[in-house]
């Protein structure tokens, strides 16, 4: 077999439902639907054991099977002859199937339901189009050199002197390299428990400091078990998306959703693995159905395990002591004050009674703006968050580059008349447009 | 041999996308795209229709195996029944105003989980004429493949 099941990946991101059929020892036949083919290599499926009891102890008997696919950009159908290779309870391809199953079963509470048994791979015999013999398969265009653009890619990261620069630069080469113009970056925080925005590329809105939970749907769950996540037919979950969000909404007004295309068909997410730690989640999105081939999941998996190594460079704590000034800046306007409202329940901070951000985030935004008004000053030093223990950071990596970043995008987003800027390594300015009244709620 | 519920009858006449399994030579199976189906006035048989152009392999099982899988699926409502029985052609030509009923609502029923509205022509476009072979199954067997626990259960 000179071709390879490379040729026509779109078939393998679960956009059309495949079949199997199979027949029993006694010569009966059995079809059963399955909602993704996994590619695991040039000439070898996976396909996730769930209520599918019957098939496999056909294929366990004969060892063998067929299974149409479809290709979701064209509709051409490929039939495939398989050869039974045996059943995976364990290892990577396990892992790596059970993850995303539990994804897409972690959105609508039915774990429990949607377990995996296992993977039955299969190597793949011969495969053709069905149909019209002298139609063309389908091929991909042909790539521009996959290494160099790669690459640029890389070189765009190692050459952020800081993790601002590292942020706009990397989603800045991937768009140019390969054409990802809608993607988000998600940081763990401190305790490891929660994923937040630091950085949104191409989005409406670009919600910077948005929460989920590690383990908690897609994103949450290529954190939590630390595997690339894709899919290219989102809109079969989209309904119920939006009805949690919807309800998280009304329960608690400090919700913000992730970044995303309201009409997304596509997502992908890498985990940003370093040693035994997951740093975060890379994430992008697409209108496009079946947008992110396996290729596009590993190049990522490639540039976001040098973005991680970055953020660790660029986030180590500077021990020098730098000089402020000392002095307040210019208030503008003072016509009408900034009310600022502050939640120590959460730690979360709210600008003329719009939510703004909350947590780590939201400690060091109220201890700057009590320093401002109460020592007058509008200079502050990285250091001296670092050692306020009432803002909580822990005493290695504490992310405290990151929490700033995140801030004063988010703090430019809702234009909230206060504004954040670096001033040099080490040291940032506040910069108020109006008076301020803080309020300490109960 | 099975008798068709009423329900299962009406069902049939829905927006489904289907399969056929057949049995070739050493055991190995042959699948089949189905593009429409209707219930027979006996109630114990199902009519339904596979691309001539595709339909060689399939016919030559069935030259040898009469027992064949058929596997349909509402799309809106992932409910999937499999009718097991002999199976053949009929000789006689898929009905086209059946063909462009069965066409319509299955293009329906795919739209409302997300796929073009041309979804079925654009998976006919790949077949040499379009032309349609009338096959029937008496149907002796019927499985409940929904996905879920109890998913194979015979009803």
């Amino acid at each position: 077999m000179s071709r390879s099941l490379r040729d026509i990946e779109a078939c393998f991101q679960g956009v059309i439902p495949a079949y199997l059929a199979t027949v029993s020892p006694e010569g009966t036949p059995n079809l059963a639907c399955l909602s993704v083919v996994h590619l695991l290599g040039p000439n070898r499926i996976g396909l996730s054991c769930q209520f599918m009891k019957k098939t496999l102890h056909n294929l366990e008997a004969t060892g063998h099977g067929q299974v149409i696919i479809t290709d979701p950009t064209d509709f051409r159908g490929y039939r495939l002859d398989l050869r039974y290779l045996g059943l995976e309870r364990e290892g990577a391809t396990f892992d790596r199937m059970d993850a995303n199953i539990d994804a897409v079963a972690s959105q609508s509470g039915m774990q429990e339901v949607f377990s995996l048994a296992g993977v039955v791979e299969c190597e793949v015999l011969d495969w053709a189009p069905v149909g019209k013999p002298d139609a063309p398969a389908s091929t991909q265009e042909p790539q521009m050199d996959s290494v160099e653009r790669l690459e640029r890619i890389a070189s765009a990261i190692q050459s952020a002197t800081d993790l601002d620069a590292l942020l706009e630069g990397t989603f800045d080469a991937l768009e140019a390299q390969l054409g990802l113009a809608h993607g988000f970056l998600l940081l763990t925080d401190e305790p490891g428990e929660r994923l937040y925005t630091i950085a949104s590329h191409g989005f409406h809105a670009a919600r910077i400091g948005a929460e989920v939970a590690v383990g908690e749907g897609i994103y949450g769950s290529c954190a939590a078990r630390r595997v690339p996540m894709r899919n290219g037919s989102l809109s079969r979950d989209r309904h119920m998306s939006r009805a949690i969000a919807r309800e998280q909404a009304q329960d608690d007004p400090t919700f913000l959703p992730l970044p995303g295309l309201a009409d997304a068909e596509s997502s992908v997410a890498v985990p940003l693995v370093l040693g035994d730690e997951c740093l975060g989640v890379l994430c992008f999105q697409s209108t496009e159905t079946a947008a992110f081939t396996d290729t596009t999941e590993r190049t990522l998996t490639i540039v976001a395990r040098h973005l991680a190594a970055m953020i660790r460079v660029l986030g180590v704590p500077s021990n020098a002591d730098v000089e402020l000034s000392g002095r307040r800046g210019t208030i503008g306007a003072r016509a009408r004050a900034t009310r600022v409202k502050y939640f120590p329940a959460d730690a979360s901070v709210f600008v003329d009674d719009e939510y703004v951000i909350k947590g780590t985030a939201g400690r060091i935004l109220w201890r700057i703006l009590n320093t401002y008004v109460d020592e007058q000053r509008d200079e502050f030093s990285n250091r001296e968050i670092r050692l306020d223990q009432a803002i909580g950071l822990p005493a290695i990596k504490d992310n405290l580059e990151a929490r700033l970043i995140a801030l004063r995008k988010r703090l430019d987003e809702r234009e909230t008349g206060l504004r954040i800027d670096k001033t040099g390594r080490g040291k940032f300015r506040l910069h108020v447009e109006r008076a301020l009244l803080l309020e300490e709620q109960d | 041999m099975a008798r068709l519920s009423e329900e299962q009858a009406t069902w049939l006449q829905g927006g489904l996308v289907g399969m056929l399994a057949t049995v070739g030579a050493r055991s190995r199976p042959t699948v089949v795209r189905v593009f429409g189906q209707r219930p027979c006035e006996d109630g114990t048989s199902i009519d339904f229709c596979i691309a001539s152009a595709d339909a060689q392999a399939c016919l030559d099982d069935l030259g040898s195996q009469p027992l064949a899988a058929l596997n349909l699926v509402c799309p809106r409502a992932y409910r999937s029944l499999q009718f097991k029985g002999p199976c053949g052609p009929t000789g006689r030509p898929w009905p086209e105003p059946l063909s462009r009923q069965c066409v319509e609502r299955a293009n329906e029923a795919l739209g409302d989980v997300g796929m073009p509205p041309d979804a079925v022509q654009r998976l006919l476009s790949h077949y040499a004429n379009g032309a349609m072979l009338t096959l029937r199954m008496r149907v002796e067997e019927v499985f409940d493949q929904s996905p879920g626990p109890r998913a194979g259960a015979r009803l």
